[in-house]
């Protein structure tokens, strides 16, 4: 009996438990929070912004106008890619928190993403990444296609996604090209170096 | 242990009972278990967490299903048939997120997963059902088959497979807008006709990774559809015919809140029970795991069914969202309990008014008893007329029931409530005129009724020695009778030979021997008595002091209930 009351909490806890089959999860897969919602919470990162010296002059000046407007408001510093035919079709899309860079060129779209608001989720115990990306670790994964990885930087955590238009085209075959592009990020500054341009 | 988990497997705890107003697809919504993946297709993650509250469905009308687009019909490792099939545009919801795949998903029990929930409109065909934004936010990305939407909080929210695309990156859109019709846009190989719905979200400690979005979607779909009214839940354990019956219910709707319990005895239709109960009392195991400890029932087994025959005993949750009431896991028990020893002494039940004034009921407290047994009980006094309960002034918890010239601890709550008291009538008293009263035995765990081939009703009790009579040593104590104590009343006079004893009664917890009617050695000396551990009162010596007493305790009782 004692062994089947253990069994059964679990079962109203995460509504799974003992109900499984052998591929559902087992009870103790997932820490149990009673109200998941309520125990939600943020934490702002403090930028580490990098000096205004390391703004890539040359990226930054290909930026269009209204991609270098928009990095004054970006409240994290900005990585885009380097390569010629995406710079000139950046887009800057920033928020209170988070700022993107979006490109497409050749068949592909870029986007590079930066946030400095976490969530906490009381039953994610801390992971580390296994992967390097640039000069950290973090997670590369596939997404129906789409290659992304996510790391550390500037004291805020960065996703860079790569979208091939054709799924199956060589660029999206593996991670390699994903990590390729990653290495070759480029920062043209954000909010505290709006003078920079 | 196997039973549970078949049983559990058909549970599919979280029902939802909503029709479709105005829609031909009236089924009622339903959802598998967040982590409960088709059988083969992978480990699941069991995450309740709601990672975007407050989000909207992002497809614009119901009915939607989500559910898998490879081990459904249709799929590459599907039962067959269609992605069109009927099958797949029905309830339950299943949960794909961590669905087999290579990919690497540092959330997914196995570490590789579906980093999404796959969702159908209502018909598979293609580029005719909206999707829309789930939150007010930004366009953040537009690709050849992805469209991602990120909200003020970084969430960001990815639509796969769109067809006719309505934004642009960059572009501000409110919750509800438009962004494109649900198709099977994959490059140059069409996938099925749905949406692949993605949450990203940067959590501490492990970076922005893909998250479980499938209990943000039943929210959000709750907010289509209309609140999912989701049924009690509990536990029964086995029935034990000393310390009775025990379990537990929960509403999954009320999750810090007790609810009511209702016990069903030898019918199958809950309607058919004897009153709900709250079910509030603190069960220590569940306050970790659920969050809340006070869901507990705990009830002495009906007298009326301590007959040595069958009987079973069906439990059930009473829904707060009036749903209909849900019988727990475990239930029904079936149980055969026998009549208990009749040992003490026999009391007279007022009719009809002492029975109601004391909350008896028939059902649960009353047994049917031969004339011979009846005749062996000895005769005690008649039970007050009706139940007074004090508690002294110092903030003592100890609740006494005012016997005549006793005082008479109840043992626990659960007496408290198997005598059907209500703490509200408790009264306080100082403790100077509790301790004018002799300290009785204990009340008993739970009434106990008896009534033969006559219309007499009486209780049997403990017999309370040191009564009425001078002197004498009264109250043998032990907490189990083990003998019919013998008065020198007539069993059918009522004469309440109880009287018997002496002033310096011992404060006995339950009569163990004989005591002679109105001898003052009756037996019952402190010595004798068998783990009493009460507290040895001198009693009043006289009759007449007692009546005195008596009297002066029924003034204070009144007097403190009109404050």
């Amino acid at each position: 009996m004692r062994s089947m009351a253990r069994c059964f909490i679990p079962l109203l806890v995460a509504a799974a438990g003992c109900a499984s089959s052998g591929d559902a999860p087992a009870p103790g897969d997932v820490t149990p929070s009673p109200a998941p919602a309520a125990l939600a919470r943020s934490t702002l990162a403090t930028v580490s912004w990098p000096a205004p010296e390391r703004v890539d002059r040359q990226a930054l000046g290909r930026l269009r106008p209204d991609a270098r407007a928009a990095l004054a408001l970006a409240p994290v510093p900005v990585l885009v890619p380097s390569a010629e035919a995406l710079l000139g079709s950046v887009v800057i899309v920033t928020d209170e928190h988070w700022a993107s860079a979006w490109a497409q060129a050749d068949g592909v779209t870029v986007t590079v993403s930066g946030t400095r608001l976490a969530h906490r989720v009381p039953s994610i115990a801390p992971i580390a990444g296994k992967d390097p990306v640039r000069a950290a670790r973090g997670f590369v994964t596939e997404n129906e296609g789409i290659w992304s990885a996510t790391w550390p930087e500037n004291g805020v955590v960065y996703t860079l996604d790569v979208e091939c238009a054709d799924p199956a085209e060589a660029r999206c075959a593996d991670r390699a090209w994903l990590l390729g592009l990653a290495s070759e990020l480029v920062y043209v500054g954000g909010a505290a170096t709006k003078e920079a341009p | 242990m196997k039973r549970l988990i078949a049983r559990g497997t058909g549970l599919t705890l979280l029902v939802a009972v909503v029709a479709f107003a105005g829609s031909a697809a009236a089924a009622p919504f339903s959802y598998d278990p967040p982590g409960q993946l088709i059988a083969g297709s992978g480990k699941g993650r069991a995450d309740l967490f709601v990672y975007a509250p407050g989000m909207r469905f992002p497809i614009e009308a119901a009915p939607a299903f989500a559910n898998s687009q490879v081990y459904k019909a249709g799929g590459g490792q599907g039962p067959g048939g269609s992605q069109c099939s009927t099958s797949n545009f029905s309830y339950p919801w299943q949960d794909n997120y961590c669905e087999t795949r290579s990919w690497d998903m540092p959330l997914c029990p196995s570490g590789t997963g579906h980093q999404g929930q796959d969702i159908r409109a209502a018909t598979c065909d293609k580029d005719v059902h909206w999707a829309v934004a789930t939150t007010d936010g930004k366009i953040t990305n537009v690709g050849s088959y992805s469209v991602y939407l990120t909200d003020s909080g970084g969430t960001r929210y990815d639509y796969l497979h769109m067809g006719s695309v309505q934004v642009t990156v960059g572009q501000t859109v409110t919750k509800g807008k438009r962004l494109g019709r649900v198709s099977n846009v994959f490059g140059g190989t069409p996938t099925t006709v749905h949406l692949h719905f993605n949450l990203r979200q940067n959590v501490s400690g492990v970076g922005n990774v893909y998250v479980p979005p499938y209990m943000s979607l039943i929210k959000a779909y709750e907010g289509l559809v209309g609140p999912v009214n989701k049924a009690p839940v509990g536990l029964l354990d086995p029935v034990d015919c000393a310390s009775g019956v025990r379990g537990f219910v929960r509403d999954p709707d009320a999750l810090a809140q007790s609810i009511e319990a209702r016990l069903v005895f030898d019918g199958a239709d809950p309607k058919a029970y004897d009153g709900d109960r709250l079910a509030d009392l603190m069960r220590d195991e569940l306050c970790e795991p659920l969050g809340y400890c006070n869901l507990g029932f705990e009830v002495p087994v009906p007298a009326s069914l301590l007959d040595g025959a069958p009987h079973e005993l069906r439990a059930f949750g009473l829904d707060t969202g009036g749903g209909p009431p849900a019988e727990v896991e475990d239930s029904p028990r079936s149980f055969t309990c026998g009549l208990p020893a009749l040992d003490g002494v026999r009391r007279l039940v007022g009719l009809p008014d002492g029975f109601s004034a004391w909350s008896f009921s028939a059902f649960w407290d009353q047994v049917s008893v031969g004339d011979a047994a009846l005749a062996a009980l000895p005769n005690g006094e008649a039970l007050p007329s009706k139940p007074a309960l004090v508690r002294s002034d110092t903030g003592s918890a100890d609740v006494w029931l005012i016997d005549g010239p006793w005082r008479r601890k109840l043992p626990s709550e659960a007496a408290l409530r198997a005598w059907h008291f209500d703490p509200s009538t408790v009264v306080e008293w100082a403790q100077s005129d509790l301790d004018a009263l002799a300290i009785g035995t204990p009340v008993r765990p739970r009434p106990l009724l008896v009534k033969a081939s006559g219309p007499e009703i009486y209780l049997v009790d403990d017999l309370q020695t040191g009564g009425t009579g001078a002197g004498g040593g009264g109250g043998a104590g032990g907490a189990t009778a083990t003998g019919a104590a013998t008065t020198s009343g007539t069993p059918s006079d009522g004469a309440g030979a109880a009287g018997a004893g002496g002033a310096d009664s011992g404060g006995g917890a339950r009569a163990t021997s004989t005591s002679a009617g109105g001898s003052s050695d009756a037996p019952g000396s402190s010595e004798s008595a068998e783990g009493c551990g009460c507290r040895l009162e001198p009693s009043p010596a006289s009759r007449g002091w007692r009546i005195v007493a008596a009297a002066a305790a029924a003034a204070w009782l009144v007097r403190r209930r009109k404050r």
